[in-house]
């Protein structure tokens, strides 16, 4: 069934939303007086954008940096933004809304960073890359960003690709810490753990161009999780939704206060999914999913430069169907703590500035089966029921530590941690005269990693900005579970199966004011990311995609990378454009190559990861926004990347084909409209060799949205993806799952 | 039930214990004999200047003497034997040696079961005898075989065979792999070795692929159950 509830209704109620008076934008007179400033220099920042996070209310500062701006009384946050700045976030207070003034100081952000701020249970959208989208789940964040992309194995959990890159290419990491999914087909990326509720920012780096978060040739999702305020009162916000493709229902609590040195913020959420169905009324069977998360932190203030924060955030799926693969994911589920020590000497000039210290611990749990699959109906594995284990437990520390030099500044890190690792496999048959089969995946594997970056921006001239990252890593790996150790030993013929890595990462970028709306950035690196855990000791791990069982190689050297990207930002009172191009050459590239001589037939075919001798990725990626009229503006985005393996002299495998999105908007302080399509070209450039890949289709999908806010407190959210019910596929979809059919949604959520 | 070699292997089998002018004999089996390499443990006391075990396989007509292979692979002793493969007739263990007192014979019915441990050609008279793993498991396993000739009741050790494998494990619906091995090569008296890195636990079986002469002959030891490491 398509649409499970009247659609007309459900537009008959967008419609006359509409067309309803909206209510007075703003009831005080005093508008709040700010000056934006630059960090290192002090100079005015021109033409910086001063939004109203969760709205498009907002306005923008003059060549001076001096803004005025009304506040309304549900304006809980500001976000100010201007090219070549890292975004800040402002928490507003009883004062700034009585016509107080302040002073905004942004700090250069030299390497190009998207960035997704998270209001509460709402999602920004005040620029081209901003999700428009209802955010359902973390990966709807980035849903517009281009170059990112999803691979799809089920209606949950999609893992980042950046630029083409994917799996040990791409970090992701939450409040910089590290979180290993526990599934050896990665089927639970860390993204899966984390709710949008969870979250104050989302920030995605691509390429290896910012190694304060790892060392990663992809790129780094960093999940920014929000903590408690002591700015603002005692509150309560709520949120119910509902989709209809897959009768998606999910609720949302988010509360918070503050009492004298101690605050404290907690969150809960629930949604639950049936099958979904795609485009043109096909419904496919085994992909629901069941979640719900919660996290609670609370922050004691020591002094005026010394606070506390403690972090829990559970996470549980079950029930998740994948229904392109052989089996289905029966929990998922994972315990994060945190203890953070926040240091800051306010009104220094020079000298250490800040320092953030963090210890955690993490544990992620994953149960797959196919208890309710039908195991006779498939290709391969017929007659046996499969379930799959795998668990990880990461314990860690990651300090930073903030210096001012004058104009310059410096942020060094330390990262730490310590991964171990299970995964295994029971094979069960229906047939009598089959033995029980048990698979030891992973071995109690064991992950020692300890890195240093510094972090070095300085001006080189009136217009010219110089950054320095570089990075020295140091990894230890070892089997500990003896069953593996002789398994991975009569393989490799090696008695030690122990392995150090220990290596360096540079990057550096000049940013290049060419006037005062436009930038030019040339950035290049030279950087290396670890084998996974997987690559290095996994042991016959069933590839889902390519039908292949995988075996690590302890001999493998790391990934090198030699990037460079150029970029462009221009941005005017009137539209905003940023553009790059991309390069990245890769060494000693480690992919899957034929393992032979375990099986004659084509059902079980076996690959070990080694290190081919090179690959390439070019691409380019461009965002523009503009404002056409009054509250009409224009946004799309578009991004390309070419891979080549040069090894096999072939297309690289799991590359998105060039796409772009359009979208136009109607923004009033309290309501909105938006219309958007979403596009892709076929892609024809498939691997043959590495996987057997198929080509993809193009697509063309419109969707339309709206928000209303009504009377200050109650906010309605309301649209339909995939308008014509359009039946298509994204290239990274494994099994060429569809994606949703015509969906209507809508929420609605109240704050007191 | 599955065939697992060694796994009974606390459950020890007394088959001799012999006390006579102040000397103690005792031979234990460490497991209950069956077909194949059995292993022996001999506890002998002051007194014994020499011993020696055999197990014989007496029918109406013949006489089988299975080859006992003097290989002392610890200081408890263990001794191998090969048990003839036929079903009428009756299994005795006996041990000729000699005591300070002078020479000595013990002779003791025993019950040897079948196994699937030692095969026959099919197409000509090699016996092929699983020697090692004992107790299959998952991981890198020394694989050991030893060859015979049937020649007339006696077992002469083949030592010129050239030898490859095909482990293989049945996963039902007539799908199924192997697992990683190097062939093994003669290492003395008609053994033959390699390694088997078992890759999963479950059953598995072996072909064990002979030449001689020209002539390839495939022994498979069919349906025995590797362990988890």
């Amino acid at each position: 069934m398509v649409n499970r509830i009247p659609i007309a209704l459900l537009a008959l109620l967008a419609l006359s939303l509409f067309w309803m008076t909206p209510s007075a934008a703003a009831q005080d007179t005093k508008p709040l007086r700010g000056v934006v400033l630059d960090e290192l220099s002090g100079q005015p920042v021109p033409m910086a954008t001063v939004i109203v996070t969760g709205t498009q209310y907002g306005t923008a500062a003059n060549l001076e940096g001096q803004f005025e701006l009304l506040l309304r009384p549900e304006d809980h946050m500001l976000r100010i933004s201007a090219i070549g700045y890292a975004s800040l976030i402002i928490h507003i207070t009883p004062d700034m809304r009585q016509g107080g003034s302040l002073t905004a100081r942004l700090e250069p952000s030299v390497i190009s960073v998207d960035e997704v701020v998270v209001a509460g249970n709402r999602s920004r959208v005040d620029d081209p890359s901003a999700s428009a989208h209802n955010p359902n789940a973390t990966e709807d964040l980035l849903d517009r960003i281009p170059g990112a992309d999803f691979i799809q194995r089920a209606n949950f959990a999609w893992e980042p690709v950046i630029r083409g890159m994917n799996g040990g290419q791409v970090g992701v990491v939450i409040d910089g810490m590290k979180v290993v999914g526990a599934c050896i087909d990665r089927m639970d990326p860390t993204s899966a753990y984390v709710e949008v509720e969870n979250l104050e920012r989302l920030e995605l780096t691509k390429g290896g161009f910012d190694l304060n978060m790892g060392s990663q040739i992809g790129g780094t999702v960093n999940l920014m999780t929000e903590r408690p305020s002591f700015e603002e009162d005692p509150f309560i916000s709520t949120e119910v939704g509902f989709e209809s493709a897959s009768m998606l229902r999910r609720g949302r609590v988010v509360a918070g206060m503050a009492k004298g040195k101690t605050s404290v913020r907690g969150s809960w959420s629930y949604r639950i999914a049936d099958d979904f169905t795609a485009g043109g009324g096909q419904s496919l069977t085994n992909s629901g999913y069941e979640k719900n998360n919660y996290k609670i932190d609370v922050t004691r203030m020591l002094n005026h430069a010394h606070q506390v924060t403690g972090s829990f955030l559970a996470d549980n799926a079950w029930g998740v169907g994948y229904p392109v693969l052989l089996m289905d994911a029966t929990l998922a589920k994972a315990r994060i703590g945190s203890v953070t020590h926040n240091w800051e000497r306010h009104m220094a000039k020079r000298g250490l500035k800040t320092a953030e210290t963090r210890i955690y611990h993490n544990t992620v749990n994953h149960w797959m089966d196919d208890y309710q699959r039908d195991v006779f109906d498939r290709p391969v594995m017929r007659g046996m029921y499969m379930p799959m284990y795998g668990k990880t437990q990461t314990s860690g520390l990651i300090s930073r530590w903030g210096f001012r030099f004058g104009p310059s500044r410096m942020n060094l890190t330390l990262d730490a941690y310590q991964t171990d690792s299970f995964g295994d496999m029971w094979m069960f048959s229906v047939f009598e005269n089959i033995q029980d089969m048990y698979l030891l995946n992973l071995g109690d594997i064991r992950v020692r990693h300890g890195a240093l970056a510094a972090d070095w921006t300085t001006p080189l001239a009136d217009n010219l900005i110089g950054r320095v990252n570089v990075r020295w890593d140091y990894s230890t790996r070892d089997v500990l579970r003896d069953e593996a150790v002789s398994i991975l030993q009569g393989r490799w013929g090696d008695e030690d199966l122990a392995r150090t890595y220990s290596f360096g990462n540079v990057s550096g970028t000049l940013d290049y004011a060419l006037n005062a709306i436009t930038r030019l950035r040339l950035s290049l690196a030279h950087v290396s990311r670890l084998p996974t855990h997987v690559e290095n000791y996994g042991h016959y791990v069933y590839n889902y995609v390519d039908g292949f069982f995988y075996t690590g190689n302890p001999n493998l050297k790391p990934e090198r990378s030699n990037q460079i990207e150029i970029g462009l930002e221009r941005w005017t009172s009137r539209y905003g454009l940023t553009a790059s191009v991309f390069g990245n050459r890769i060494q000693d590239y480690i992919v899957g190559l034929s393992d032979t001589g375990l099986s004659d037939n084509e059902i079980y075919r076996f690959r070990v990861y080694q290190n081919a001798s090179s690959a390439s990725l070019v691409g380019f990626e461009v965002s523009a926004v503009a404002d056409i009229a009054r509250g009409f503006s224009v946004a799309g985005t578009s991004s390309y990347t070419r891979g080549q393996n040069h090894e096999l002299d072939e297309p690289m495998f799991l590359i998105p084909p060039l796409s772009a999105q359009l979208a136009m908007r109607y923004d009033r302080p309290s309501y909105w409209a938006e219309i958007e399509s979403r596009m892709a070209m076929p892609q024809e450039r498939v691997s043959r060799q590495i996987a057997v890949e198929d080509v993809s289709d193009g697509y063309f999908v419109i969707n339309v949205r709206g928000s209303y806010t009504l009377q200050n407190a109650t906010s309605l959210r309301f649209g339909i993806d995939n308008l014509f019910d359009t039946l298509y596929h994204e290239h990274l979809s494994f099994g060429n799952l569809p994606n949703e059919g015509r969906n209507v949604y809508l929420s609605v959520s109240h704050t007191l | 039930m599955h065939p697992v070699p060694g796994d009974n292997a606390s459950d020890d089998v007394v088959l001799i214990d012999h006390v006579e002018a102040g000397t103690q004999l005792t031979l234990v089996a460490e497991e209950p004999l069956g077909w194949g390499f059995n292993r022996f443990r001999i506890e002998a006391s002051e007194g014994w200047q020499s011993f020696t075990p055999m197990l014989v396989f007496e029918t109406q007509t013949r006489i089988w003497r299975s080859p006992i292979e003097p290989i002392m692979t610890d200081d408890s002793g263990v001794v191998y034997a090969v048990p003839p493969m036929e079903d009428d007739g009756t299994w005795y263990l006996e041990i000729d040696g000699s005591t300070t007192e002078g020479p000595i014979s013990l002779r003791t019915p025993v019950a040897v079961s079948e196994d699937i441990w030692v095969r026959e050609g099919d197409s000509s008279d090699l016996i092929v005898a699983w020697v090692a793993p004992t107790t299959p498991m998952t991981g890198n396993d020394a694989f050991e075989v030893a060859i015979y000739r049937n020649e007339n009741g006696a077992f002469v050790p083949v030592t010129d065979a050239s030898l490859d494998l095909y482990p293989y494990m049945d996963m039902g619906g007539g799908e199924g792999h192997s697992t990683p091995y190097s062939a093994p090569v003669h290492t003395g008296n008609g053994h033959y070795r390699g390694d088997v890195n078992f890759i999963m636990s479950g059953g598995w079986d072996m072909t064990v692929i002979v030449t001689k002469d020209g002539q390839t002959e495939n022994i498979v030891f069919a349906g025995f159950t590797v362990k988890q490491g």
